[in-house]
């Protein structure tokens, strides 16, 4: 008897790690093929570029069945990290990789550039983040702007709603906060805001 | 030694054939585990993206279809920019002082808001009033000018405004397009100046259970910018910075509560702000309630809650106000707090509307409501069944005691009825308030009618005048039923035969609010509720509502009062169920209320407008209702908000260049506090919770595996074989 509920519990258990583990392992794989697509964008871009054309944003789709395309790329130079960020900060997005909210999602513009991603895949790594800290983006088109870190802050997210400066061309990443919560419900957000330097 | 002997014998054991049989067969055993577990692995890694995209899916369906209006929290300013028509300006500043007095709240706000632009521009106020909210004050301050806001009678109010409009004047002119949205227009805002918005008005305080409540969308959302620069605030335990001004405008947000409750506070509760409140008397019916944090708006309403102490006995507290040589007196009714009271005997009839408008599922509903209704009634009452469209079905020609024998008559009258015909209401009413009583009950019953209907009536003025003509030895409890009943009929009619009104919109909670409305009519607390003033010095006092109801459980009631002179006490009489009640309530005038004044004028321009219901004279209803309306600066349907500055200013079209202009300081700020809203998903995915849980579970079943005793043996047993065999080879 006592044989039956350990081995019932043993499977269950292993579904539930199974299930757990498939999250993050679904994170990582996405973030291969989104950096393979953007790669490949790059370089197009960077054709275009040498043969003196219009360059116009292009967007490759990471898996032939996706909603979504790579739109740029961030990079931490301090922390040798780097992501690419998907357009829409809807939540089939954000299991894929970080993603630039609409409507925030544009780059050189005047706005704000908005990314959210889970704190506990893709943007794991911004609890290292310190302030003065260099960011650079990469958008489409292959223009890098660089960005400085100059408030990080903790709200409270009951609402879910963020009010930002408007004509501000800040780096605003969002991600849940505490970063060694467990569960997936939390009414607190980090909010890291960098500045275009 | 005895060690040794022990394990030679268990070794030579273990080689016997029975043993190694067993220990194939727990291999085996093991191998289609594993097969097994492989397998379901493999499943869980084909089902679980299909199940993680449809829960996605539906995530986003909800994000998607939450935030229509979200955006109106709090009060908010929309410019008329024609590049940023979407852009919304939210207060800098805002500071509220609300003054609590039994079931009123008054309640002033003072918002800042800042034009960002560098255009002279129009913009639109909007402020998202609590339900059944009486706006009484508005002041504008734009560019050092103020405008202070005067009710005016409709027309007036408009011509006013457009002129000063066109003559570049500053005007405001509030108009009511949602009825919980105060919208205001304020023309002409000069570029990168203040606007500072003070509005009063007062709110009723919801009573649930001793429990009372207040709900304000008090939002203010600028950021808070961090000046001490923390490396990463992630690696420190920090507090919580809810979205606020703070270093931007150096605003002083605050929100001030005086609240005087009336009758002993047991415990105050904010679920929304951390409060601290301060006990102003002994007897803790007054407190003085501020925010723990000051400057910690959140982007969110405010609410506070207070308990008041249990009663056995229903309590009444008094407020009053003098307004321009004239006294005002608020008695506030709570009733007791139990779990149970003596019921009235009741004489009740049920009028059930039959006609063909009832067709389909409204008589069905009908139906059930009056099955749901009769099984409440207990053998002390009475009661009847009328049954109507144009012409009249009674069950019983007088009121029967609701005896098994008769309850089972009415199931079958109810069984049979069915919806045909016109809508003749007013004979089954008259019946019903003249229709005798049944013998064996007592003189005391309550006659209650109870009329379930859709309302769908032509000759509302007659049915009203019957009511309001009638002894006033009844009271009438309207049902609504179906789609669209005609409700501002019901609930006149409630309010004339002193009962109230209850709609049903859904078949499916039929059962649930008959059961209500019965228990609730079951348990009048005290009943015939009459004041008595002292006839010498008070020879006038006009008195709302006229006609005073019940005291229900778990309703509390207020009646205003207007006097020439302060009035230090009033008698009340009453009855209850087992005897007379009265109570001598002496009026404390030391501390003025704010607010009294209003709620008695709203009431009285109610009245007037229902006194139009029974024939009064059109123009001298509005003439009087302008007249209060004017007198205490409360809107009515016939008056208007109107704030038109006098003076008129020159404003150049286009503001120098930010450097030279001397508000430049403000314009910096300004362009600060221009915000637009972005939404904050869900950023957390929560895998490790349920990895530690399957790891948890797994441990958990390695051990019980290990525990199990014969396992257990094997275990060793096998230990040991594996030993010998290393031994051996």
């Amino acid at each position: 008897m006592a044989k039956i509920i350990a081995v019932a519990l043993l499977v269950v258990g292993a579904l539930l790690s199974l299930q757990a583990s498939w999250l993050p392992a679904k994170a990582w794989l996405s973030q291969q093929l989104i950096q393979a697509s953007w790669q490949q964008a790059m370089v197009i871009q960077q054709q275009n570029l040498s043969q003196n054309r219009l360059s116009s944003p292009i967007a490759i789709k990471p898996w032939p069945w996706a909603d979504t395309f790579p739109t740029a790329e961030l990079t931490f130079p301090r922390l040798e990290k780097n992501i690419v960020v998907l357009n829409g900060g809807d939540p089939t997005t954000l299991a894929f990789s970080a993603g630039a909210i609409a409507p925030f999602n544009q780059t050189n513009t005047a706005n704000p550039f908005v990314v959210a991603g889970h704190r506990d895949s893709h943007f794991a790594f911004l609890q290292d983040i310190m302030m003065k800290d260099v960011i650079a983006l990469t958008d489409a088109q292959g223009r890098t702007q660089l960005y400085q870190v100059e408030t990080i802050e903790i709200i409270d997210a009951s609402t879910g709603q963020l009010a930002l400066p408007a004509h501000e061309a800040n780096l605003v990443l969002i991600t849940c906060y505490p970063f060694t919560g467990l569960g997936n419900n939390t009414d607190q957000r980090y909010i890291i805001t960098a500045k275009a330097v | 030694m005895f060690n040794s002997n022990k394990k030679l014998t268990l070794i030579d054991y273990q080689h016997s054939y029975f043993y190694q049989q067993q220990r194939k067969k727990q291999r085996r055993k093991w191998c289609r585990v594993i097969m097994v577990l492989v397998l379901l692995a493999a499943l869980s890694a084909l089902i679980v993206p299909l199940v993680q995209a449809s829960t996605d899916h539906h995530e986003l369906g909800s994000q998607a279809s939450s935030p229509k209006n979200g955006l109106i929290h709090g009060p908010q300013l929309i410019f008329d920019h024609l590049d940023h028509p979407q852009e919304v300006a939210l207060p800098v500043d805002l500071n509220a002082n609300i003054e609590v007095n039994g079931l009123v709240a008054y309640v002033n706000v003072t918002q800042v808001f800042i034009n960002p632009y560098k255009l002279t521009l129009s913009a639109k106020y909007q402020f998202p009033l609590p339900e059944n909210a009486a706006i009484k004050h508005l002041k504008v301050k734009v560019a050092d000018k103020e405008i202070i806001g005067e009710i005016m009678e409709k027309q007036a109010a408009k011509a006013a405004f457009s002129k000063a409009k066109q003559q570049g004047k500053k005007a405001s002119l509030v108009q009511q397009q949602r009825p919980n949205l105060f919208t205001n227009h304020i023309a002409n805002i000069p570029a990168q100046s203040t606007v500072v918005v003070t509005l009063q008005f007062i709110m009723p305080v919801t009573f649930n259970r001793n429990q009372l409540s207040l709900n304000l969308p008090l939002a203010m959302a600028s950021r808070y910018h961090s000046q001490n620069a923390h490396p990463s605030p992630a690696q420190i335990d920090t507090e919580v910075i809810p979205p606020m001004a703070n270093t931007l405008a150096k605003s002083q947000a605050a929100i001030n509560i005086a609240l005087n409750a009336g009758a002993g506070i047991k415990s105050i509760t904010s679920n929304s702000h951390n409060i601290k409140p301060q006990a102003l008397n002994a007897e803790q019916t007054s407190y003085l309630i501020t925010l723990a944090h000051q400057q910690t708006v959140a982007n969110r309403d405010f609410n506070l809650s207070w308990q008041l102490h249990a009663n056995e006995k229903p309590h009444v507290s008094s407020f009053s106000e003098q307004v321009a040589g004239e006294y005002f007196t608020l008695l506030t009714f709570f009733p007791p707090h139990v779990e149970k009271t003596a019921t009235f005997a009741r004489d009740i009839i049920f009028i059930i509307d039959t006609s063909g408008s009832m067709q389909g599922n409204s008589m069905a509903q009908a139906k059930a409501s009056l099955q749901q209704a009769i099984l409440q009634l207990s053998e002390k009452d009475s009661f009847n069944i009328i049954a109507f469209n144009n012409r009249v079905d009674l069950l019983f020609p007088r009121t029967k005691m609701a005896s098994e024998h008769h309850l089972g008559q009415a199931q079958q009258f109810i069984k049979s009825l069915q919806a045909d015909g016109g809508t003749e209401m007013y004979r089954p009413l008259s019946q019903a308030l003249v229709m005798a009583k049944a013998q064996q009950q007592s003189e005391q019953a309550i006659r209650q009618v109870v009329f379930i209907t859709d309302g769908a009536v032509a000759n509302e003025f007659e049915l009203m005048q019957l009511l309001d003509g009638a002894a006033k030895n009844f009271r009438l409890f309207t049902v609504g039923i179906g789609a669209a009943p005609n409700g501002y009929f019901m609930k006149k009619a409630a309010q004339f035969g002193r009962g109230s009104y209850i709609f049903i919109e859904n078949s499916a909670d039929v059962q649930k609010q008959i059961s209500a409305l019965m228990a609730k009519i079951n348990h009048p607390v005290i009943s015939n509720i009459s004041l008595i003033f002292d006839s010498q010095i008070h020879p006038h006092v006009e008195v709302y509502p006229k006609k005073i109801p019940d005291l229900y459980l778990d309703e509390p009631m207020q009646i205003a009062i207007k006097s020439k002179l302060p009035i230090s006490s009033v008698q009340v009489m009453a009855d209850t169920a087992t005897a007379p009640w009265y109570q001598q309530v002496i009026v404390d005038d030391s501390q003025p209320s704010h607010g009294i004044s209003t709620l008695w004028a709203r009431r009285k321009i109610a009245d007037l407008l229902d006194s139009l219901v029974t024939g009064a004279n059109k123009e001298l209803v509005k003439a009087q209702a302008i007249s209060t309306s004017l007198a205490h600066q409360i809107l009515s349907p016939y008056t208007n908000f109107i704030a038109v500055e006098k003076k008129l200013e020159q404003q150049p079209l286009l503001a120098n260049d930010a450097s030279l202009n001397p508000h430049s300081q403000l314009a910096r700020l300004a362009k600060a506090h221009e915000n637009l809203m972005v939404a904050m998903p869900k950023t957390a995915l929560g895998w490790q919770q349920q990895l530690l849980i399957g790891l948890l579970i797994i441990l958990l079943a390695l051990l019980l595996l290990r525990c199990g005793a014969e396992l257990r043996n094997n275990f060793s047993l096998w230990l040991k074989e594996t030993c010998s065999q290393s031994r051996g080879g």
